[in-house]
């Protein structure tokens, strides 16, 4: 009852609708409400294509005003006809036209009755009603409708009856259609130009004619050709409709896929030409599904119902299978957990349905594994994936060697837990033994594999097994005598173990190999310094000599190369001179170094680093005039250069702590950024600012040249980069660099517009972190913190940028403030690092090192080291851009 | 969708199991058919593609390795498929004349 007076009312307020709608209507077209209202309705059905509830609203009507409905009741009766020839129900179709006959102009019906004399078998009637319409140009046909009825003759007759009146000048046209579509089917491509001479350019058939020469086109690898011809047929005729299938495959257009019903035809006459027959509707049930981001069911749409899939085969059975399973590498992340997912419950339900199946699942998982996976579980796909290739293609010993290349070089990446920028392990190996077992296995399997011996070296060194890697080293060396990755490497070894001369001659030997290449001929000069200075250091002055002599043919006049220039290797030398060898040498040396400096502040301060680090005391005889000088005239010019001296020291084997010298250099670029300076000597200046105790200086230089131009985008943008705001906003940071590159791109300077574009897509597109999808607020996603029973890693906070402002603020935060950011800490972060922050922050400084814990009790059986904890995403404030600039 | 290759071996027309000496043979008859002048995205496809497999280490590095998609969907791979494949023959009489019929009712 309740339910019959719902539906009452939402009919009543229906019509109070509809009447509301035609009271507007009519008082526009001055007709009584009632009447606007049918109109209006008997337009919808027609919309609709429900032409018999038109054809019943306009019927009343047309007694009204005959000249304004007359249209639509001839519209809703063609509709209809149509409908019912579509359907096969000629006789109905028939009687509606008779009815139309009385209503409608006869040139108007004309179309609908070849429509409905195509269907019917009575080709007499067709023949002589309207294959003469065909031949009178003045015919009272429209275009649309000759080309139709063309269509009808062409697919009804091969040629006509003789004696009929169109016979002489339609049959020869006819025939020669037909005998050019067989010359087609028969590939006698030299004859259907000749059959198609026969059709006139005005004739009916014309387009017929195109589409066979369109046809031989096609068929004959000119796909250019195909596509013109193809492309100007008339629309709707036979021709055209059948020419969508031939050009979908010519160049993959023209598939309506809104249109299910059309695509389908036009799929399967490309199938049945190219495939097999009955395939189209299969594929676009799977293209569907794709495309609605149904990956997995889309496979097994096919899975199903193809019993050949997946497979390997050259065909397009083939190419489909390895689109499914290359595919992953292009969906977003989380699209591709979901299709992996997909495959690992396929696997999990039962036997892969082939070998193919099995192999390539294998592949993509092994491909995919992220890095919380277990290595077990990789190197069980990897070698599952190479075990089944193996039988089903029988790999070769490379592709096996290849293979377990790859495997020990992903078994011997780092693993080291970051947590919230913090290290709370040291970096480590994945799995360093499965890395060796690999490794080892792709050096048997192919011995020329030489990745394979370059990676072992490496994972050998990080594990510190010197002895194997040098024995690995010696093999080597045997092994590749003119390799050159192998003489470097090989060198480098002997380097470390201060073996300078064997070096110097393997270096010589890489030179020799590539001449061009810096990294040989860097080494080499660097090694020659080592092997004097050890020479001078045990009082074997010629022999430093001799040995440093080859060097000045490798000199350079360029001031700024630290490593190669004449003033620094002058310089350098006369330092040891007086150190160990001829002190009136080495003050003349340093004498003409001062004088080939660029700047006396350049030379004092190289010069005390060279004398630090040769002494190994903090202290230099040249410190104190470096002092003056750097009080003297603060310049950004040389500001750069001093700043350079420093990052090159800080980089050397014997670097020392350069606390002191960084304070003097910051005190300089502080008066320097007072001082003028031009743009390119600042940027230059915040360019090799990038640590954390250069900020304050690139800020002064930064703030200087805002001061004088506030729009510059480059300085905009370091500033932008230089101070991350606490609470990260994306929509706020891309709004200000769009700012900033609008004001680039008006300057049109090149460089900072395609920083800020890489930036500004990075907003839009944040690099994939795979650690994003792990839910860590779950009760199981923490596990015990690690217990530090050696004291916390030396490098515990990494390299942190936003630390500092964090520590700075604790240190100042009163209790309220601790507890305030205790409770508002990213989620996830466990309360403990909170309290470490806050007492390290409360002691000054960064928690870096950390005293060693006590040691604890002695316990009855010795634990295994925990496993490393879950590593927690990183918050979502964070910043991806931040830092990247430097 | 990142970037879609197709098949090496489908481009250059060669079984999987070809060795150096075939593959070159089946490059350079692509090439010369397939100049840069005449058809330039073909001769493109075919270096591409002859890069790839050109000698026993890049096949089993593009067998390992390769992640390219040879379509952005089920349907543009098996067309792209046919574009690449040799040309499908001529429909027989008979078909072609189904075939005009179902396309007269469409």
């Amino acid at each position: 009852m309740k339910l019959k007076k719902a539906f009452a009312f939402f009919r009543q307020l229906g019509q109070w609708y509809s009447m509301a709608e035609a009271v507007s209507n009519s008082s526009q077209s001055g007709l009584p409400p009632s009447i606007v209202a049918a109109e209006q309705r008997a337009r919808e059905y027609l919309a609709q294509s429900k032409w018999r509830k038109a054809r019943e609203q306009v019927k009343p009507l047309v007694k009204l005003d005959r000249a304004r409905f007359l249209p639509m009741l001839i519209e809703a009766n063609m509709g209809l006809a149509r409908e019912m020839v579509a359907k096969g129900h000629v006789a109905e179709a028939r009687q509606v036209l008779a009815y139309l006959a009385t209503i409608a102009p006869r040139e108007q019906l004309v179309g609908l009755e070849v429509d409905i004399l195509g269907r019917s078998d009575d080709s007499k009637d067709f023949l002589g009603r309207f294959a003469t319409v065909l031949i009178s140009p003045a015919g009272n046909l429209a275009e649309a409708e000759r080309v139709r009825l063309a269509d009808q003759v062409v697919l009804a007759f091969a040629s006509l009856p003789a004696g009929h009146p169109a016979e002489t000048s339609l049959g020869p046209q006819l025939r020669g259609i037909h005998e050019a579509l067989q010359a087609v089917s028969r590939q006698e491509w030299d004859r259907v130009p000749e059959l198609l001479r026969t059709i006139p350019h005005r004739s009916p058939f014309s387009h017929w004619a195109v589409f066979i020469k369109g046809l031989t086109a096609f068929h004959t690898a000119d796909a250019e050709r195909a596509t013109r011809f193809f492309g100007s047929l008339p629309a709707e005729s036979v021709p055209e409709k059948a020419s969508r299938s031939y050009l979908l495959l010519a160049n993959g257009t023209g598939l309506p896929l809104n249109k299910p019903r059309l695509a389908e035809a036009i799929l399967e006459g490309a199938c049945r030409l190219a495939i097999q027959p009955g395939v189209a509707g299969l594929l676009l049930r799977a293209e569907q599904l794709w495309q609605a981001g149904r990956h997995g069911d889309s496979y097994r749409a096919l899975r199903n119902s193809l019993g050949q899939f997946p497979s390997d085969g050259a065909d397009w059975l083939g190419s489909v299978s390895e689109f499914y399973f290359q595919a992953p590498y292009g969906m977003s992340f989380a699209q591709r957990g979901e299709y992996l997912d997909f495959f690992h419950d396929l696997q999990s339900r039962g036997p892969a349905k082939n070998r193919i199946e099995e192999m390539q699942m294998l592949r993509l998982f092994a491909l995919n594994e992220g890095p919380e996976a277990n290595s077990g579980d990789l190197r069980s796909h990897w070698e599952g994936f190479l075990s089944i290739h193996d039988q089903v293609r029988k790999s070769s010993s490379c592709f096996k060697s290849i293979a377990y290349t790859w495997l020990g070089q992903q078994l011997a990446r780092n693993q080291g837990s970051s947590s919230f920028g913090m290290r709370l392990y040291p970096d480590r190996m994945w799995d360093a033994e499965g890395a060796c077992d690999c490794l080892e296995k792709a050096k048997q399997l192919d011995p020329r594999n030489l990745p394979a011996h370059l990676q072992l070296v490496k994972v050998y060194e990080t594990l510190n097994r010197k002895s194997e890697r040098n024995r690995l080293l010696d093999e080597m060396a045997e092994q590749y005598p003119e390799e050159k990755l192998v003489l470097l490497e090989n060198a480098r070894g002997c380097i470390e173990r201060k073996a300078f001369t064997k070096a110097l001659e393997l270096l010589e030997r890489a030179r020799l190999v590539d001449q061009l290449d810096p990294a040989a001929l860097e080494m080499l000069v660097s090694t020659r310094r080592q092997l004097a200075r050890q020479h001078f250091e045990q009082r074997r002055l010629d022999k430093a000599r001799r040995t440093l002599e080859p060097l000045e043919g490798l000199l350079t006049d360029q001031a700024d190369d630290l490593l190669r220039s004449r003033w620094t290797a002058w310089l350098r030398r006369g330092l040891l001179e007086r150190l160990h060898g001829d002190v009136a040498q080495g003050q003349a040396l340093l004498e003409q170094a001062r004088a080939a400096s660029p700047h006396a502040a350049a030379f004092l301060l190289f010069a005390h680093l060279s004398h630090r680090v040769y002494t190994r005391q903090a202290d230099s005889p040249f410190l104190a005039e470096l002092k003056a000088e750097l009080a003297r005239e603060p310049s950004a010019a040389w500001g750069v250069l001093l700043l350079r001296i420093i990052g090159y020291w800080d980089n050397t084997q014997d670097k020392q702590p350069l606390g002191v010298e960084s304070g003097m250099l910051r005190k300089y670029l502080k008066a320097a950024a007072k001082a003028p300076c031009s743009r390119a000597e600042a940027k230059g200046i915040v360019e090799l600012c990038g640590s954390e105790e250069f900020k304050d200086s690139a800020s002064g230089f930064i703030r200087a040249r805002l001061r004088h131009d506030p729009k510059d985008p480059l300085f905009r943008l370091f500033q932008h980069m230089l101070n991350p705001t606490w609470e990260y906003d994306p929509d706020e940071d891309r709004r200000k660099l769009q700012s900033i590159l609008e004001e680039a791109q008006r300057r049109g300077e090149q460089e900072v517009i395609q920083k800020l574009q890489g930036l500004i897509r990075r907003l839009d597109h944040p690099p994939r972190d795979p650690l994003d999808d792990i839910d860590f607020a779950g009760p199981d996603d923490w596990e015990e913190p690690p217990d530090f029973e050696d004291g916390l890693p030396a490098n515990l906070m990494g390299d942190v940028p936003e630390l500092a402002e964090i520590m700075e603020m604790l240190a100042n935060a009163s209790e309220s403030e601790i507890s305030a950011f205790k409770k508002s800490r990213p989620k996830g972060m466990p309360e403990f690092v909170v309290d470490m922050l806050v007492e390290s922050a409360k002691k000054g400084g960064l928690p870096r090192p950390f005293p060693p814990f006590p040691a604890p009790p002695p316990k009855p059986l010795p634990e295994p080291r925990p496993p490393a904890p879950r590593v927690p995403r990183r918050p979502p404030e964070e910043n991806p851009n931040q830092g990247r600039l430097f | 969708m990142s970037h879609c290759v197709m098949n090496p071996y489908l481009v250059l027309g060669v079984p999987v199991q070809a060795d150096d000496q075939t593959i070159r043979r089946a490059y350079l008859e692509a090439i010369k058919q397939a100049t840069p002048e005449k058809n330039p995205d073909r001769f493109k496809a075919v270096s591409e593609a002859y890069e790839r497999i050109k000698d026993e280490s890049s096949r089993c590095k593009y067998e390992l390795f390769h992640q390219e998609s040879p379509g952005a969907s089920p349907l543009d791979t098996v067309l792209r498929h046919l574009r690449m494949a040799a040309k499908p023959k001529p429909m027989s009489m008979e078909t072609m004349k189904e075939f005009l019929h179902t396309c007269s009712k469409m």
